[in-house]
């Protein structure tokens, strides 16, 4: 009887296990063949994934192929702060990283969250700071809820060259200022989505490249800029701020054959802004009488014909046009006598003379009133007379006033001067050749020219200090006042000056501008923009090794051996001590002062201080730039002012 | 006691077995080492990037000019110091 029910009792376990089994074998059945949605659901957001790849942002270059932008990887610290806040001794740890107090990281982090970025592109420096703090392992591992995210960033090799051309990227590598932001598009690329599967950190272990062939790095562009002349630009135009103490200085220079912009520089206070040069417009001032000149010469009259200067007045409307000195009083001059002094009252008539019309459509033809269609933003056609002009408008016209133009648009118009008549126009973009287009003959070219250099060479030519030596210079000075906001009329004090030029006969067309923006040391041109042009072109003619078309002037040279050493040796081993040395050693005559460019403060002064007591420094570094220039005579009362600059 | 199952059947079986796991096997393996070479050449790529900007900035006009002025006590020449020299 016992043994019977034992038997039955086995029976009804085995069985009751057996259902079990079966239960089981047949969920495990349904779950492996037939398969659950939802559960496959949850499995796919576990494991798969989207990644997405970022294109390569397109490189900057030169127009010598010199990287002006490229991309380094650089970490960005990301948190999660669900796991943070749930983990002391992360946020404790993170919160000495970043050295703020661990209260005021706890009320940043985002408690919602399961994803904050923390810092975005960090430097190396920081990074190693992270570790002094004891947030980044040696190994490069990091608490608990943080981990490091690579980024590409922006970087540019050449510091501020250039930097208002090239502009800015933003955290996204997006462009926001400059050719960053004008060639967007084409330096972005295309980036694409790639299916991964995840790892049990949840990091992206196995990426599918089906789809990488879509991944469409940018474009490089190459910019027509030359990053050693841009350099040199970029210098002169800081000894320019110091010494003529201007609110901004520009220059460019231009390769009037292609219209390739070889360099475009400016200095501001304070803030790098946007492209002045491009953006920015003026009243041209007497830079328009040679314009006017063509538009005469175009009309029949000669280059040795005559116009009255009025004595230095003329009187219209009730308005007296007069010279820019009181003591400038002329009577019958030709006119290329009239572009030589810049005539106020010789330009008027010349004006009156040829009619709104033809002055009007003549300037037109310059290329004034139109961009000059670089394409870059912000482009300005500067702001045009209508024909209908009173007599007062016109005369003030001749002149280079009631209208308004950029540097550039400016720079395009004497760009026909310095080809024979054909205008170019400008560009950016190293790889485009712009059409060229003929505005006036070569022989009314070749008389506006002649005007020009008197300019530079002629006994009363307003642009002397333009003068490079070894070249023919043709230019034009001009000083135009600016308007006064608060006034709405022009300011007694705020000039801008200027000076366009090229050499005459050089085996390269060069045209080249310089801009200085209310110069508070000299507010004439002859003094403050045209100096500056001729340092500019020397610059420009050395770069492309322009071969010289006039001798050497005398009076350079001796200036220019006082400031070098007197003999040159080779073989000589050069140490910082050295250029010390060198320093101390030169043969300057009593009151000259050296050049103690490069050396440190200590040094300079040890130099200078003979030459005056009056010595101020100004930054940290080595000597970038000084004022006097070397070479100046200076007395013992005069002040030399010394910038200086530290090494990268 | 009649076999089912033929031998040739039960190797067939085998072998397909086998070959599929060797074959899946495989796929992980080389889409793993796949993976891997990606992020070599990403790395190498970025080396690249990190060395041309090294270049770079050891070419920069500003860098050398303070180089020849400092250190090896250069100045630029005077005009007739310059030499054109014309191709033949």
């Amino acid at each position: 009887m016992e043994l019977k029910h034992s038997r039955s009792r086995l029976t009804f376990v085995m069985i009751a296990f057996g259902m079990l089994a079966l239960l089981w074998a047949g969920r495990a059945t349904y779950l492996q063949i037939i398969g659950d949605a939802r559960l496959d659901r949850l499995a796919r957001r576990q494991f798969n994934g989207k990644v997405l790849v970022q294109p390569r942002r397109g490189l900057i270059i030169d127009r010598n192929g010199e990287p002006l932008a490229i991309n380094i990887e650089v970490s960005s610290l990301a948190a999660s702060p669900k796991t943070l806040l749930k983990n002391p001794m992360s946020l404790r740890l993170l919160a000495r990283g970043l050295g703020v107090p661990e209260g005021v990281m706890r009320r940043r982090l985002n408690k919602q969250k399961s994803f904050q970025w923390i810092e975005r592109q960090i430097p190396e420096e920081r990074l190693q700071q992270f570790e002094t703090n004891g947030m980044l392992r040696s190994d490069g591992s990091l608490p608990q809820g943080l981990w490091l995210v690579k980024e590409m960033r922006r970087a540019y090799p050449h510091g501020d060259l250039a930097r208002s051309l090239i502009g800015t990227t933003n955290l996204d590598a997006a462009g926001t200022e400059g050719v960053e932001y004008w060639q967007n598009e084409r330096l972005r690329g295309k980036g694409v989505f790639l299916d991964a599967v995840k790892d049990a950190l949840g990091r992206p272990a196995i990426i599918a490249n089906d789809d990488r062939s879509q991944l469409k790095d940018g474009q490089q562009f190459q910019l027509s800029i030359d990053a050693s002349l841009q350099f040199s630009v970029e210098e002169h135009l800081k000894e320019s701020m110091i010494h003529t103490g201007a609110e901004s200085v520009v220059a460019a220079v231009l390769d009037a054959e292609n219209g390739q912009i070889l360099a475009l520089g400016q200095r501001s206070k304070g803030r790098i802004p946007k492209s002045k040069m491009i953006t920015d417009s003026y009243e041209p001032g007497s830079t328009m009488k040679p314009i006017l000149l063509s538009i005469a010469l175009e009309n029949g009259r000669k280059i040795t014909d005559g116009v009255h200067g009025g004595y230095g007045k003329l009187e219209i409307q009730g308005r007296v046009i007069s010279e820019a000195e009181a003591h400038e009083r002329y009577g019958m001059m030709t006119l290329a006598k009239m572009v030589e002094v810049s005539s106020n009252v010789g330009a008027a008539r010349l004006a009156l003379e040829a009619g709104a019309q033809k002055v009007v459509e003549g300037f037109a033809r310059f290329g004034l009133g139109s961009k000059p269609g670089t394409g870059f933003p912000g482009e300005f056609g500067g702001k045009f007379p209508a024909q209908k002009l009173k007599p007062i408008e016109l005369a003030t016209l001749g002149f280079g006033h009631g209208l308004s133009a950029t540097p550039l648009q400016m720079l395009r118009a004497y760009s026909a001067f310095a080809t024979g008549g054909e205008l170019v126009e400008p560009r950016l973009d190293a790889t485009l050749v712009p059409a060229k287009r003929r505005i006036f003959s070569t022989k009314i070219a070749d008389a506006v020219i002649k005007a020009l250099v008197d300019v530079t060479e002629g006994k009363d030519g307003t642009g002397k200090k333009a003068r490079v030596s070894g070249y023919k210079i043709a230019g034009k000075t001009g000083t135009s006042q600016t308007v006064d906001p608060s006034t709405k009329r022009y300011s007694r004090h705020r000039y801008i000056t200027s000076f366009i030029g090229f050499p005459v006969g050089a085996s390269r067309k060069l045209v080249a501008l310089t801009w200085v923006d209310y110069p508070k040391n000299n507010i004439y041109s002859a003094e403050t923009a045209a100096p500056l042009f001729a340092k500019v072109m020397e610059s420009a003619l050395k770069r492309y090794s322009v071969p010289t078309t006039e001798p050497y002037e005398q009076e350079v040279v001796l200036s220019e051996l006082a400031t070098l050493s007197p003999s040159p040796t080779p073989k000589v081993e050069a140490t910082p001590e050295k250029a010390l040395s060198l320093v101390n050693e030169l043969k300057t005559e009593a009151d000259s002062i050296p050049d103690v460019m490069g050396l440190s403060a200590s040094e300079a002064i040890q130099a200078l201080k003979r030459y005056s007591p009056n010595i101020r420094i100004h930054g940290f570094g080595v000597v970038r730039s000084q004022f006097p220039q070397p070479g100046t005579i200076a007395t013992r009362t005069d002040r030399i002012e010394l910038h200086l600059e530290s090494h990268e | 006691m009649r076999r089912f199952i033929p031998s040739w059947a039960i190797a067939g079986i085998l072998i397909l077995s086998f070959t599929t796991v060797w074959l899946r096997l495989t796929l992980v393996r080389s889409t793993y080492e796949l993976n891997q070479s990606t992020k070599i050449l990403q790395t190498l790529q970025l080396d690249k990037e990190r060395m041309d900007l090294k270049v770079a900035q050891l070419r920069s006009p500003r860098r050398l000019e303070l180089l020849a002025r400092t250190k090896f006590a250069l100045h630029a020449p005077a005009p007739t110091q310059v030499v054109f020299l014309r191709d033949r």
